[in-house]
């Protein structure tokens, strides 16, 4: 897909984005002649101080997406502008200074801690790394921001394997702040956490956002956690985006056949609405990204798709169907009345 | 580091240890007398003479009370006398035997844990490489080879092919001229009984680190924007040393029989040599006091291994 109109959420955005992607693409090999096109053509724009909600099921990329813009992946092809910087284009040192501003918390709060360093190292060691502290100057600004996230101060020399999930995740989260970054991809941060626990860590997240300036990139497939902090969202489904949208909007109505169904899997806290809500069952799994469907890449479980058709044939481009509204589907205008 | 529950934990092994080499000599002392002939055998000594020399180092006694004898005395750190040579004091002797063992087990440990992580780092890094299926290679050549083979092999490339070639002119120093080798005399029987040992470790240093790199935390490292030789050094390699911290006990005990096997090949005045000889000889009193000191040398190595274990990986406390 090559959108000449790039999705921003408003078309006239005084702010200059902070992260632009354009056109990433990401494939891996997978055997003789065999590739995985885990992200395949994804454009969008964050602007400075948002949130931005990335939602999709496991395998459709958004993980790979993730890894893409903070370059701990390279990609295949594309632009991944920051701060007008392409970071696609850096190497070696260049890419390494460029770490400060673009940081990542990670999903799993077990595997992402080194566990043969104490916390104190694990938090400092960036400031370290780039010259930005001593020794002593580094123990105070790790006890800093042991207090900032939440924890004993007197905790950084300590092993992570002492620790709980969501006391790790905290841990993860100041090891992040430590560099002062501007961006933060948070992957799937709270999904591998108790729920109360998930609270505790999205609302520190969001105050921290407020006293820190941040901007997220926050990707998760707990649909209620994203509408919860997200200001807007972006809607995957097997390596592209499928829906861009003003989360308070997308909720209420959608212009995805695709993100209608996910929405609809939210469960309601409420018993008499639970038992009355319809579900939209998709039918089939979810495509093998070796051999994605022809045309539009949902029609074969789309409720809608017109296939044999314009869906099989032709693939949708992402249009703007509303102010800020963005999605790739033939019949967008259907979704609301027809899914469902 | 050294809190009160690991020196606790060090005592505990230190009172087993001594359980162990004091078992382990005792069943040598009565293997060794209930060997067929007797201590003077190689002296051809007949009738009234040979008796006259049981009684004088009071061989004619009976088993038992030698036995307590020899306790009493080795407890006090006294092995005896020789039997072979005569009057000759065993306990300087099997020392001195030891620091020469000592010397060329040390060496080739360093060999050993120098060059196999080195290869198995360097393979790991380079995965899927021509250089890693050469290292990997070359690694799984040095483990199958035993030592004695690669040790005859060098004896033949450095001590006559060498030779021949240069018509004399260079010839490398094989055989050891002091009590104690120097770095060129050490450098081969070293490096026979290393090449083995660290082909092992290298295999096993290349699985963990490429185990390790795929984890989360490295990725993490990287992400901090760590240099990418201390995401090898600090983050990969310190977690992968625990495998390789982890077959550095048996290890140390296939060096030790190493340095058996080659201090004979190369004629080396250790205490390798010794055991055979000793043995050959029907010095019963030597003999015993090798073993002690070998049981003793592999639980040392084995304590070691295990602080060091510690020290290697936080989770594990004493």
């Amino acid at each position: 897909m090559t959108s000449s109109v790039l999705p921003v959420s408003e078309p006239a955005a005084t702010d200059a984005p902070l992260l632009r992607v354009i056109d990433v693409v990401k494939h891996f090999s997978a055997g003789v002649g065999a590739t995985v096109k885990a992200v395949d053509g994804v454009s969008f724009d964050i602007r400075p101080g948002e949130t931005v909600g990335l939602v999709g099921e496991s395998g459709c990329g958004k993980s790979t997406l993730g890894r893409l813009i903070t370059r701990l992946l390279p990609v295949t092809s594309g632009q991944i502008l920051f701060d007008g910087v392409d970071l696609t284009a850096l190497r070696g040192e260049h890419l390494r200074q460029q770490r400060k501003q673009l940081q990542i918390i990670f999903q799993d709060p077990f595997a992402s801690l080194d566990p043969r360093m104490t916390i104190g190292d694990i938090i400092g060691e960036p400031l370290v790394n780039f010259g930005l502290a001593g020794r002593h100057e580094k123990d105070r600004r790790v006890q800093e921001l042991l207090r900032v996230v939440g924890l004993n101060p007197y905790f950084n020399n300590r092993y992570p394997h002492e620790f709980s999930g969501g006391q790790r995740q905290r841990i993860g989260i100041a090891r992040a702040l430590a560099l002062r970054p501007k961006l933060i991809v948070c992957d799937e941060p709270v999904s591998a956490l108790d729920v109360s626990i998930q609270a505790q860590i999205v609302n520190l997240l969001e105050d921290l956002q407020a006293e820190f300036h941040l901007t997220y990139l926050f990707i998760a497939h707990d649909l209620s956690v994203v509408r919860h902090i997200s200001d807007r969202v972006l809607v995957m489904y097997l390596g592209k985006l499928v829906e861009i949208a003003p989360s308070d909007v997308l909720y209420q109505s959608q212009q995805h056949p695709y993100t209608r169904a996910l929405l609809s899997a939210i469960p309601v806290p409420d018993p008499r609405v639970e038992s009355q809500r319809r579900l939209i069952h998709l039918s089939g799994e979810i495509p093998s990204p070796l051999h994605p469907p022809s045309g539009c890449r949902f029609h074969p479980r789309c409720p809608i798709a017109e296939a044999p058709g314009i869906c099989s044939q032709v693939e949708p481009p992402m249009e703007q169907k509303a102010p800020g509204r963005f999605a790739a589907c033939h019949f967008s205008d259907r979704v609301v009345t027809e899914v469902g | 580091m050294l809190t009160r529950g690991t020196l606790i934990y060090i005592a505990k092994r230190v009172v087993l240890l001594a359980f162990t080499v004091f078992l382990v000599s005792s069943v040598v002392f009565f293997a060794v007398h209930s060997l067929p002939g007797n201590a003077l055998i190689s002296a051809r000594l007949h009738g009234a003479a040979l008796q006259q020399q049981l009684h004088q180092f009071g061989l004619d006694r009976p088993v038992l009370v030698q036995y307590w004898s020899f306790i009493s005395n080795a407890v006090r750190g006294n092995f005896g006398v020789s039997y072979v040579i005569q009057g000759l004091p065993i306990t300087p002797l099997v020392i001195r035997e030891l620091s020469v063992s000592c010397e060329l087990g040390g060496a080739a440990l360093i060999i050993t844990v120098g060059l196999g992580v080195s290869v198995g780092v360097i393979a790991a890094v380079r995965h899927n490489t021509w250089v890693d299926y050469i290292l990997t290679s070359l690694a799984v050549l040095g483990y199958t080879v035993p030592s004695f083979v690669i040790a005859t092999l060098f004896y033949l490339v450095f001590g006559v092919w060498l030779a021949t070639l240069t018509n004399g002119g260079f010839s490398y120093p094989l055989t050891w001229t002091g009590t104690y080798g120097t770095l060129a005399e050490l450098s081969v029987p070293a490096f026979a009984i290393g090449l083995f040992t660290s082909g092992q470790v290298a295999r096993i240093t290349r699985a963990a680190m490429l185990d390790v790199l795929q984890q989360d935390y490295v990725r993490t490292a990287r992400a901090k924007g760590v240099r990418e030789w201390a995401v090898i050094i600090r983050h990969a390699l310190r977690n992968a040393l625990v495998p390789v911290v982890s077959i550095l006990g048996p290890l140390i005990a296939t060096i030790i029989t190493g340095v058996v096997v080659i201090e004979n090949i190369f004629s080396i005045p250790g205490l390798g040599k010794e055991f055979i000889e000793s043995i050959l000889n029907h010095d019963y009193n030597i003999t015993v006091a090798v073993f002690t000191l070998l049981a003793a040398l592999i639980g040392v190595a084995n304590l070691g291994v295990d602080l060091v274990y510690a020290a290697v990986d936080p989770r594990i406390r004493y």
